[in-house]
């Protein structure tokens, strides 16, 4: 157990340092290296190289390489000509943004895809679940952004019942002090665009994981026993079918912040997934390159954290 | 011990008449149990016979309501003292399998839930239906676990089923069977997956159970030596077809049928118990493949042109039997 | 990790088991029988819808000739019609040329990028399965904190970067794309390796190369299939959310993406045209390809 852990926990700091590595590659790798990265494709060859000068970039790669861990453990990421604030001081703003949006998408998704999951596994292989698993597909195959889209054009422009992005409170979202119910009012449209595609994709590995369960012996003991259907359901099947949510959640993060950038880009939504697409837009690569890495990092925390959690939790009980 | 059910009117024990079992619709139908008929007086203990297929835990499931998706009983009547099950409602039904019907299964760990603690799971129907509060029903449950011989029992309430060995877990299964005081204890091949010491521990305790609550029990096996060591009446089941039935003394001095003279052949002596079938050859008809004859004719060394018409008529009295050419000559 | 549950899960919940002679029977011609083997009602639904759009883009023109470019000043936002059918857009372009143009590039670019992320995939996981030990091990941790990297996060990275055209945006798809492809071919290809036919034939001399080509390769090669209509999927999807974001395909040339986006920018005036179509071009081509892929895998799984 202790085992386990400090091992998971090695792995996962030799995958941050491999991260920060390739997205030092990366950068590196660009076409004309990262002076025209931050000052864009069409730089004087003089301003080039001032900026080398000034950056250090005209010593070896491997003392460069140096520079960029000091920058990093420094939690100097860089100065945004474009935001005209150092980096890491934008990131607090927008990170709290997509955080609130993707635990309520998240939220949203774990509440329907277990509804959904468990009515899947007890019908499986009947008219039912075979209809549940053709809608999962549909939903599943809609990209982001058409939703997001479709939802606009329905409940904000045609019906006018939320707004069609943005965020709530006054018209300055970082200086937030925002007015709460504007702020849910804003949310509700993007968090429902992101809960779609995870609810598909989520109620579909939690239906065959319901069916699964719903196929096994102490069920039809349960039965025998008289235990009503919603009982068995809840305090038999659910119980165990439950069990590798965790972990599926942590698989799930990328495709949190995948479907983030869309739908955050969609609503015009000021969270991490937007500012990296102004960014990139506006080519900004001092900002795009901290995003990349946050977004790296916290995968790799979210996948520790699922990890460690299921170990503390898988400790009470355990198959043989 | 009887207090939470009050008893019924009517004969004590099981009755089972002209009981049918079918899948399917329209034209697609089958039988899968065809005109069984038997009775397990209170206290008595039926030995249900037959290899797998041959529809015994079907016959199980059909008295319990608990028929897999797309089966129902299409015929006949199941009454257990004296309440007819086949026109219960469903909540009535579940009730009745929560007091009144005990079942205990062949594996027993994954009859077990593994993520509830043993005190839990026993105790379910206790709350359910018997109207207990918590401590009532762990204490309850604690009460069974000693009388099932689960030493340390106080200790062990709060344990999962993975930490109990599989002697510990069927004396578990069977205190959870036990849990209301039922009236028919149905026991579906119980001790196939024990060593064959804790195999008789476990029958003994069945036995002693059966005694001091005075249960109808239903032994399902394909071990005819099981039953004839511990069952009253016996009943062979071939293809869904209860082909000889009567009083275990009775049968064994004399099975009339081929096929039970067949199993009772086949009976291990010192053999591994796979070999027990190895001199009948070939396999049971599915039940799509049914035919209006013997059912058995394929497969019986005394078969005629005859056995393949028509079903053979009923034979004998109390010990009887369906076969044209019966083992000893016709009665 | 691809971020498709469904590829995800063929790595596991597959049984490893040889599919002999694959190829030779293809070559031999009794195609039928392959065919055979692997139809499946979703196969042949996925596969039609394909086919379906491959004739719009392609065919197309033939049938409807219209520049997708022209603009006309005096048929504005037309709602679908029978002179245009798929209405005009704020410049009077007709939108069912624009359509066929950007099916066009929208599919090739992700036919295109799948070839180079499936031979990325296959060479990585095939390196890394036949490497020693130490090496794998080294592959596998690079593979995992590459997969940290959510693959659209990357490729709006790179797509800043690079100009933007067809050719870049391939390769950018492609070569970003092939992570969660190398762990499934390096799993299957372990799995494989211990089998008696692969020890037999490494005892009889046969190279690592020549192993890897023939037993190995030929094994996987349906999972490779699967895999390989998850990865089309998942491209269209990636490029038209890159044009969406005005990251792919750049204006004018249309491409199914940047019409969903040309219409989200108008959505304020309502013209449903604008975006229905785009997105709907989109999603048929996406779940086409994981309808396919699903069949194929249920026939695999033998159901």
């Amino acid at each position: 157990m202790k085992r386990m852990i400090l091992n998971r926990l090695g792995t996962s700091a030799l995958s941050l340092f491999l991260l920060v590595t390739i997205v030092f590659f990366m950068i590196h790798a660009t076409p004309g290296g990262p002076a025209y990265s931050i000052l864009g494709l069409h730089a004087t060859p003089q301003a080039v190289a001032a900026l080398d000068r000034q950056m250090g970039l005209d010593h070896p790669v491997w003392q460069q390489y140096g520079i960029w861990w000091e920058h990093l453990l420094e939690g100097n990421l860089g100065y945004s000509f474009t935001q005209h604030a150092p980096v890491a001081s934008l990131m607090g703003a927008y990170l709290k943004n997509s955080i609130l949006l993707y635990a309520l998408a998240t939220a949203i998704a774990i509440v329907f895809s277990v509804i959904i999951g468990m009515w899947q596994g007890y019908w499986a292989e009947r008219t039912p679940g075979l209809v549940i698993g053709g809608l999962q597909m549909i939903v599943y195959s809609l990209p982001v952004f058409f939703i997001g889209t479709l939802l606009i054009l329905f409940f904000a422009i045609d019906l006018n019942w939320f707004p069609p992005g943005g965020i709530g409170g006054d018209e300055h979202w970082q200086s937030g002090g925002a007015h709460i119910g504007s702020y849910i009012q804003h949310m509700i449209l993007p968090g429902v665009t992101l809960a779609l595609p995870l609810t598909a994709g989520l109620s579909r590995y939690f239906g065959h994981q319901a069916r699964d369960e719903y196929r096994l012996d102490y069920v039809r003991t349960a039965r025998a026993r008289g235990v009503p259907p919603f009982r068995i359901a809840v305090n038999h099947v659910l119980r165990n079918a439950i069990r590798p949510l965790v972990t599926v959640i942590g698989m799930m993060i990328p495709a949190i912040f995948v479907g983030g950038v869309l739908t955050e880009s969609v609503f015009n939504y000021p969270g991490l997934g937007w500012l990296l697409w102004r960014s990139a837009l506006e080519q900004d690569y001092p900002t795009l390159t901290a995003i990349v890495l946050l977004i790296g990092i916290l995968t790799i925390l979210g996948n520790l954290g699922a990890d460690l959690l299921n170990s503390i939790l898988d400790v009470r009980v355990r198959y043989e | 011990m009887r207090a939470v059910i009050p008893p019924k009117p009517g004969p004590a024990g099981l009755q089972v008449q002209d009981l049918g079992v079918s899948f399917g619709r329209g034209r697609k139908a089958f039988d899968v149990i065809d005109s069984l008929s038997f009775q397990v007086g209170a206290g008595e203990t039926l030995g249900l016979v037959g290899e797998s297929g041959s529809g015994k835990s079907m016959t199980a499931a059909a008295l319990m309501g608990l028929l897999p998706w797309g089966g129902r009983i299409s015929a006949g009547s199941v009454r257990l003292d004296g309440t007819e099950l086949t026109q219960l409602s469903a909540p009535a039904l579940r009730a009745v399998r929560g007091r009144e019907i005990g079942m205990i299964f062949q594996n027993p760990l994954s009859s077990l839930n593994p993520s509830l603690t043993i005190a839990q799971q026993i105790a379910e129907p206790y709350r359910l239906y018997g109207g207990a509060d918590a401590q009532a029903a762990r204490t309850h449950a604690l009460d069974l676990l000693r009388e099932v011989g689960v030493p340390d029992a106080a200790r062990r309430l709060d344990d999962y089923p993975h930490q109990f060995s599989g002697g510990m877990r069927q004396r578990v299964m069977i205190a959870m069977a036990l849990v209301c005081h039922p009236r028919l204890l149905i026991a579906d091949e119980p001790t196939t997956a024990l060593d064959v010491i804790t195999q008789a521990q476990i029958l003994r305790l069945i036995r002693r159970l059966q005694k001091a609550l005075g249960m109808a029990v239903i032994f399902i096996t394909h071990d005819l030596s099981l039953v004839a060591e511990h069952a009253d009446s016996v009943m062979v089941l071939y293809a869904g077809r209860a082909v000889e039935q009567g009083p275990a003394e009775a049968f064994f001095r004399a099975p009339r049928h081929p096929y039970s003279q067949a199993l009772l052949h086949a009976i291990p002596r010192l053999a591994k118990p796979e070999e027990r079938l190895s001199d009948i050859d070939g396999l049971p008809p599915r039940p799509q493949e049914f035919s209006k004859g013997c059912r058995f004719a394929p497969r019986c060394p005394a078969v005629t042109p005859e056995c393949l018409n028509a079903y053979p008529q009923r034979q004998g009295g109390a010990h009887h039997f369906y076969c044209m050419h019966p083992v000893g000559g016709s009665a | 990790m691809s971020s498709h549950p469904t590829g995800m899960a063929v790595n596991t919940r597959l049984v490893a088991r040889p599919v002999p002679g694959l190829f030779t029977r293809l070559w031999t011609g009794s195609l039928s029988h392959w065919v055979g083997q692997y139809s499946h009602p979703m196969t042949w639904t996925g596969l039609t819808i394909f086919v379906l759009l491959l004739l719009f883009s392609w065919g197309g023109p033939w049938v409807y000739p219209a520049d997708p470019l022209a603009i006309h000043a005096n048929h504005i936002l037309l709602a679908p019609s029978w002179r245009f059918p798929l209405g005009t857009d704020n410049l009077g372009r007709n939108m069912l040329a624009r359509m066929m143009a950007g099916g066009r590039v929208t599919l090739e670019v992700g036919l295109l990028g799948s070839f180079i992320a499936l031979f990325m995939g296959v060479l990585y996981g095939m390196s890394a399965a036949l490497s020693p030990r130490w090496l794998d091990k080294v592959l596998m941790r690079l593979l995992d904190a590459l997969l940290a990297l959510p693959g659209l996060v990357l490729m709006i990275f790179f797509a800043a970067l690079v100009p933007l055209n067809a050719l870049s945006l391939v390769l950018v798809l492609g070569f970003l794309s092939w992570p969660g492809l190398a762990r499934i071919v390096r799993n299957e290809a372990l799995a494989y390796k211990e089998r008696d036919y692969v020890l037999a034939a490494r005892q009889f001399g046969a190279g690592t190369f020549y192993i890897a080509r023939t037993h190995l390769m030929r094994s996987m090669l349906p999972i490779l299939i699967v895999n390989a209509t998850f990865m089309v999927a998942d491209l269209i999807l990636a490029l038209s959310g890159l044009s969406f974001l005005g990251l792919g395909i750049q204006p004018p040339h249309p491409s199914w993406g940047g019409l969903l986006n040309d219409g989200l920018q108008l959505v304020i005036i309502g013209p449903w045209w604008l975006i229905v179509f785009p997105g709907l071009a989109i999603f048929l081509a996406i779940v086409a390809m994981n309808v396919l892929g699903q069949g194929l895998l249920a026939r695999l799984e033998g159901r």
